[in-house]
């Protein structure tokens, strides 16, 4: 298999990501926008409105709106989370299935927006960290276990492609060696 | 008593601890379980300096510059003051030291140990002497101050004096209790000698005896009442003329020598044990402990105020003590606390007033509790900030408080509650940071604070205007705001005229701003902008009027002081006080001023209601204009056209904490939600992190809320009110037909609920009364099928009489506001005229829901109500009956229609939607059944055709019902019978073979021909039936629509050949998806 195909990019993960709803308060009015995935607005100045992320990036860039935190993005909660992932052997499910992204894309376009903004970026990476060394240990014992099935719960979509490319290619590689080297081994028993 | 009581404060962990002073008595040494030696600068040193000695610290001492610390390895080790440097083991032990003593030059240092000994160590001569005799761990030791004896105390119960030349001892009491163990001994038995040596002060049972040097007889015994538990120590003041006594419940009991009197008699209020006591060795009437539990304590003053009424000779030594004390120049809190003491008479009066000022900021704060109060903080802090550590001055407080409460009771009720003046939308005026105003258009922020004083103004929409900066130059304090303009008002200050500015953005010239001074002695209260407009109240109760470019136009006098004033386009609304209210209540009036009327009418002047002992806490207009008012109960309420106040919300139901509120900033009528900060555990919002609006929902507050019924209810009640005030504003030239629609819509829907709900539960007259409340007469059409289906024929029968009515009353409104119209067609009023007469049916059967108009009708219903249709199965063939017919009725009558202005749009979408059930229905068992039973049904069909043809003609006169009927009619005839083809077909020849009879009497005698045909034609009619069906199944919709309309358009002759083509059935399938979709639609909507 080649690299590249049928692999997601982040850029790819953070686009599907930018589907989420965010609230905010526009500055601006406007009517309803007809949207294939649905209608958005309609803008009334500060009054709280739901839209799509990428939709409140693009507002915020042009300093149309203001955001308002997800739930989750506060200190108590990720600091809890964080914990609770750290107890706890398995993943855990997180707030949001694009965590990482959204508060990557939300940290870098409106850091002015969420109170504490620097904690909350340092929480996430932690939690990711805690994840990501979870997943490595994970398949360390995977492949050193030469198990064929394993199961993971909660894992999110940019989690699982920070993996892909390089555990299926292996995979494959480890699949392939271990036929040449048993192939070999029946040879030389033959010969 | 005046002896002041400084708070315990944590010093160590628990456990045994020690203190003492440094020579310069401005450091307190304490050690104790945790190994640290702590160095206080004072009492309130709240960072004393630690230094770590060992695992656990057991006594300390201070001797010349240095401080010895016995730790738990048996040793004393010196440490260097203040460097804290190591000096030199003193000596060792086996055993922890307990304690240590040293002679007044600390020459020689006397330790007491675990391990039964006490060493005396002479650092001078660098020689130590062992006393051994005690039989168990040592408490004390005590070294005369001419260092000829030593007295010291043991577990073994024994107080012996030892000669310290021979180490010999030369007497012993056994009045200590005995302990195995230092740490299990009641008492420490601390003893003191006298500054001169002439006795030793030594803790017996609950006395202090003082045993004469040389003779060792008991020469004076200080004794109490209050004394308890037995006496643990004892310490001479550095003057030695007072006596302090510790008892092992924590009392402090202090005697003056001279005259044996005690002066004091403290208990702690937790009684914990203590392990050390130091006197100021300054001369300052201070002592310092320390408990077990690793407190330190101080208490200060002592004996001070008994100075004045002691005898004289005690007087002199008294002031003996005063002067030694005032001696101490830098020591200015000595002379304060002498004073203060002296003038314990005086300060009783002030206390007395602030108390009374909390009482009263206490019954305020019953009514507001929110609002902040400066008196009451002044009056809740005042206390504590001048008699804070003055103990008893608590007890008089206590006495004087029960003493206010009585006098205000005796005075009457109390003041009936008076609000001041607020702006809307501000937070108060003595925040740092608060908001000046928020409102629809933005927000105004005032910073004040010793750096700055400045004003920001952000527009919510910054196609406004871009935010505003402003330094707060002149102080002000309220602001309103519109799209044109920015006013801010100042209150009065000494020489300074209180002044109006206005920032006005909105102009086009280049001076923007104007200012205006109020005359002398007025001062402004209240400020509000509105179109082209701008008022202030000023606190002579007189309201100016403004044009925004600054011109005065108007002065008024308002009757009462102004709560709070707002403007909106024309609108000015002012609420004041009308009179007295009952007793904590407030009596508030509205005022409505109509700032450009033209023509002159009188104000109304309306009286605002409040909930019991409520505040107004915001009052504004809606989006749409209506006065609203929010009281400090949250209940949010508008005052409705008919001049009441109606409550459409409480905010205080959605808060989650008791003390959360609501800060409403706005109110829309139309979308149904009041704008509102959260404010968690506050009235008003910070200002920073930045508040979010959240939307409310508006909520009448009706019964039985938990009941389906109940919220039915509020909601039928919430959208009358709404399509009360659109209508009023359509009235008054607003484009609000979209809105007014879908409120009525909405309303009708919410009636049918109520009514299935009603019928359901066999109440009818409770059905009927719903039905009444239905504004249209083809809602109570829609009632009556239902009622029919679910077989209550009663009720259809009165809802009948309903329709009627309404029907009524709909033509004649439409009359007067259409008189000029023409083309009432001479049909459909001689129809009316015939349905009026034959209406009243005979029989039940009559009764039976037919018209296809109302079967679609009757989709609606089922929407609601999921009802099995089946029942009416056996009428659908009547239908089929009427189908053509009907369909021309329509086609007359449409052409009333045509000229009528009506969104053609609309007209297509309800057809859809609720012509296809009617569809789905025909279609179920059409055809079978006509050619059947069409024989039996004959006469049936005869009695309602009469009622159809009623019906259809009674809507004759009514437009949108016509169309409606139209729509309902225009969907059945693209699905054909066999029958309805060969009527069709056959129409003109029985049309011409018969021209004396009406239309219904054409079908009538069509059906008896299509019964007469042989089996074998009626065969090829149902074929060609089914052929059309399936030749017709991609039907597109948009096609039947324009077939609809031009087949509207055309002329009153309609060739069945072209009907028969065009129209064309829909398959089973079909109709069925369709009607799925409607429903679906419908559910979503």
């Amino acid at each position: 298999m080649e690299l590249g195909v049928g692999i997601m990019s982040p850029a790819e993960v953070e686009f599907l990501a930018e589907k989420e709803l965010v609230t905010i308060f526009p500055n601006f009015s406007h009517g309803k926008i007809y949207l294939i995935s649905g209608d958005v607005g309609p803008f009334v100045p500060s009054l709280p409105v739901q839209v799509p992320l990428w939709l409140a990036v693009n507002l915020k860039q042009r300093q149309k709106c203001r955001l308002l935190p997800l739930d989750w993005m506060n200190k108590d909660v990720l600091e809890e989370k964080k914990q609770e992932e750290y107890n706890n052997k398995f993943f855990t499910a997180m707030p949001s299935p694009h965590y990482r992204e959204i508060t990557q894309l939300l940290m870098s376009i409106a850091p002015m927006d969420i109170p504490h903004a620097e904690d909350i970026q340092t929480l996430i990476k932690d939690i990711w960290d805690i994840r990501m060394a979870k997943l490595r240990s994970s398949i360390d014992a995977f492949i050193k276990g030469e198990e064929t099935h394993a199961k993971l719960d909660h894992l999110t979509l940019m989690e699982i492609n920070t993996v892909r490319p390089l555990l299926t290619n292996t995979l494959n590689k480890l699949y392939q060696l271990r036929q040449v080297s048993s192939f070999g081994t029946s040879e030389s028993q033959e010969w | 008593m005046p002896a002041e009581k400084k708070y315990l404060r944590y010093a160590h962990c628990e456990g045994y601890t020690d203190l003492c002073y440094d020579s310069s008595s401005n450091y307190v040494l304490t050690c104790g379980g945790d190994g640290d030696v702590r160095i206080w600068e004072g009492f309130e040193n709240n960072d004393p300096i630690t230094h770590h000695v060992g695992n656990c610290a057991t006594a300390i001492l201070f001797t010349d510059k240095r401080f010895l610390v016995a730790t738990d390895n048996n040793s004393i080790q010196a440490y260097t003051f203040p460097n804290r440097e190591p000096d030199g083991i003193i000596t060792r032990f086996t055993s922890p030291v307990h304690h240590m003593c040293c002679s007044s030059d600390g020459k020689i240092i006397v330790a007491g140990s675990g391990d039964f000994t006490i060493k005396i160590v002479d650092i001078a001569k660098n020689t130590q002497k062992c006393l051994y005799g005690h039989q168990a761990p040592i408490l004390s030791v005590a070294l005369d101050p001419k260092c000829e004896y030593l007295a010291s105390s043991s577990c073994d119960g024994s107080v012996r004096i030892w000669k310290v030349s021979s180490q010999d001892c030369i007497k012993m009491w056994t009045h200590v209790p005995k302990s195995n163990d230092f740490c299990m001994s009641k008492t420490l038995c601390r003893m003191t000698w006298s500054k001169d040596g002439k006795y030793l002060a030594l803790p017996v049972e609950k006395e202090v005896h003082l045993y004469k040097r040389g003779s060792w007889e008991n020469m004076q015994t200080l004794k109490d009442e209050s004394v308890t538990e037995i006496i643990s120590l004892v310490a001479l003041s550095p003057c030695g003329s007072f006596m302090a006594a510790v008892t092992v419940d924590g009392r402090i009991l202090v005697w003056e020598m001279t005259s044996g009197r005690r002066l004091e008699s403290i208990k702690l209020d937790k009684g914990t044990p203590f392990c050390s006591i130091a006197w100021n060795p300054t001369g300052k009437m201070e002592l310092v402990f320390s408990d077990t539990q690793g407190q330190l304590g101080l208490i200060g003053n002592i004996g001070i105020i008994e100075n004045e009424s002691i005898s004289a000779d005690s007087k002199t030594v008294g002031n003996k003590v005063l002067s030694s004390l005032s001696s101490d120049s830098d020591d200015e809190d000595r002379s304060d606390s002498v004073k203060l003491s002296n003038d314990v008479n005086d300060d009783e009066i002030p206390v007395v007033q602030y108390h009374s000022k909390k009482l009263k900021a206490v019954d305020d704060d019953d009514n507001d509790e929110n609002v902040v109060d400066i008196g009451a903080i002044k009056a809740t802090y005042d206390p504590v900030i001048f008699g804070e550590d003055d103990e008893d001055s608590k007890d008089t407080v206590e006495g004087t408080k029960t003493k206010i409460i009585e006098r205000i009771i005796e005075k009457g009720p109390p003041p009936p509650l008076k609000q001041e003046a607020f702006q809307p939308g501000s937070t108060p005026v003595h925040l740092q940071h608060r908001f000046m105003l928020w409102n629809s258009v933005g927000i105004v922020r005032c910073y004040n604070t010793e750096e700055e004083n400045a004003i920001d103004v952000e527009f919510h929409d910054t196609a406004v205007h871009h935010p505003i900066h402003v330094t707060n130059v002149m102080n002000h304090k309220m602001a309103a705001l519109s799209n044109d303009a920015l006013m801010l008002a100042c209150g009065r200050e000494e020489n300074v005229a209180s002044k109006l500015v206005c920032m006005h953005f909105g102009t086009w010239d280049s001076s923007k701003d104007w200012t205006v001074e109020m005359p002398e002695e007025e001062e402004v209260v209240g400020v509000a902008v509105g179109e082209k407009w701008t008022a202030v109240t000023t606190n002579t109760r007189i309201v100016r009027i403004f044009t925004i470019g600054g011109i005065q136009r108007e002065i008024f006098c308002l009757p009462g002081p102004l709560v709070c004033m707002t403007g909106l386009g024309v609108q000015l609304l002012l609420i004041y006080h009308q009179a007295a209210g009952i007793p904590g209540e407030q009596s508030l009036a509205m005022m409505i001023f109509k700032v450009e009327a033209k023509t002159q009418s009188r104000i109304p002047i309306q009286p605002v209601a409040l909930s019991p002992k409520a505040t107004v806490v915001w009052a504004g207009f809606t989006d749409e204009g209506t006065p609203c008012t929010v009281d400090s109960s949250g209940v949010v309420r508008l005052l409705s056209l008919q001049n009441m106040w109606v409550p459409v919300a409480n905010t205080k139901s959605h808060t989650k904490g008791k003390s959360d509120h609501f800060f409403v900033v706005g109110m829309s009528e139309i979308q149904q939600q009041i704008r509102c900060i959260p404010c968690k555990g506050s009235r008003y919002p910070p200002t920073l992190p930045r508040p979010a609006v959240t939307v409310l929902p508006l909520h009448l507050p009706t019964c039985d809320m938990s009941s389906n019924k109940g919220k039915l209810e509020e909601e039928c009640c919430r959208l009358a009110l709404l399509s009360k005030l659109l209508t009023g504003l359509s009235k008054d030239g607003f484009d609000v037909d979209k809105e007014l629609e879908d409120a009525g819509r909405k309303r009708i829907d919410v009636l049918l609920r109520m009514f299935a709900l009603a019928t359901r539960s066999d109440q009818e007259y409770r059905a009927v009364e719903i039905a009444q409340l239905m504004p249209t007469q083809h809602a109570v059409k829609g009632a009556i099928s239902y009622a029919s289906q679910s077989h209550h024929m009663m009720l259809a029968q009165r809802l009948g009489e309903i329709a009627q009515k309404k029907l009524e009353e709909e033509s004649l409104v439409n009359k007067e506001e259409s008189d000029s119209e023409e083309g009432i067609d001479e049909n459909s009023e001689m129809n009316r005229r015939d349905g009026n007469i034959s209406f009243v049916p005979n029989d039940d059967e009559v009764l039976q829901p037919k018209p296809v108009v109302l079967r679609s009708h009757h989709s609606l219903v089922e929407e609601a109500v999921r009802e099995d249709t089946s029942d009416d199965k056996s009428n659908t063939e009547n239908d089929m009956l009427l189908q053509s017919k009907t369909q021309r009725k329509q086609q007359k009558s449409s052409q009333t229609s045509v000229g009528h202005k009506r969104n053609p749009f609309k007209l297509v979408v309800t057809k859809e939607k609720r012509g296809s059930v009617g569809i789905d229905g025909i279609l179920t068992d059409g055809v079978k059944q006509l050619s059947s039973t069409i024989k039996d049904k004959n006469n049936l069909a005869d009695g309602k055709k009469k009622k159809t043809q009623q019906q259809l003609t009674l809507l004759g006169k009514n437009k949108p019902t016509m169309e409606y009927l139209m729509e309902k009619s225009g969907a059945p005839p693209k699905k054909k019978t066999a029958f309805q083809l060969f009527f069709d077909k056959n129409k003109p020849s029985i049309a011409e073979e018969n021209p004396e009879l009406e239309e219904s009497d054409l079908v009538k005698e069509a059906v008896l021909k299509f019964k007469e045909l042989p089996s074998e034609d009626k065969e090829m009619w149902n074929q060609k039936s089914s052929l059309l069906d399936t030749l017709e199944q991609g039907e597109n919709d948009a096609n039947i629509k324009k077939r609809k309309r031009t087949e509207r358009e055309c002329d009153d002759v309609i060739e069945p050949q072209q009907t028969n083509q065009n129209k064309k059935p829909l398959s089973h399938s079909t109709a069925l998806k369709l009607s799925q979709f409607a429903f679906d639609k419908d559910c979503s909507s």
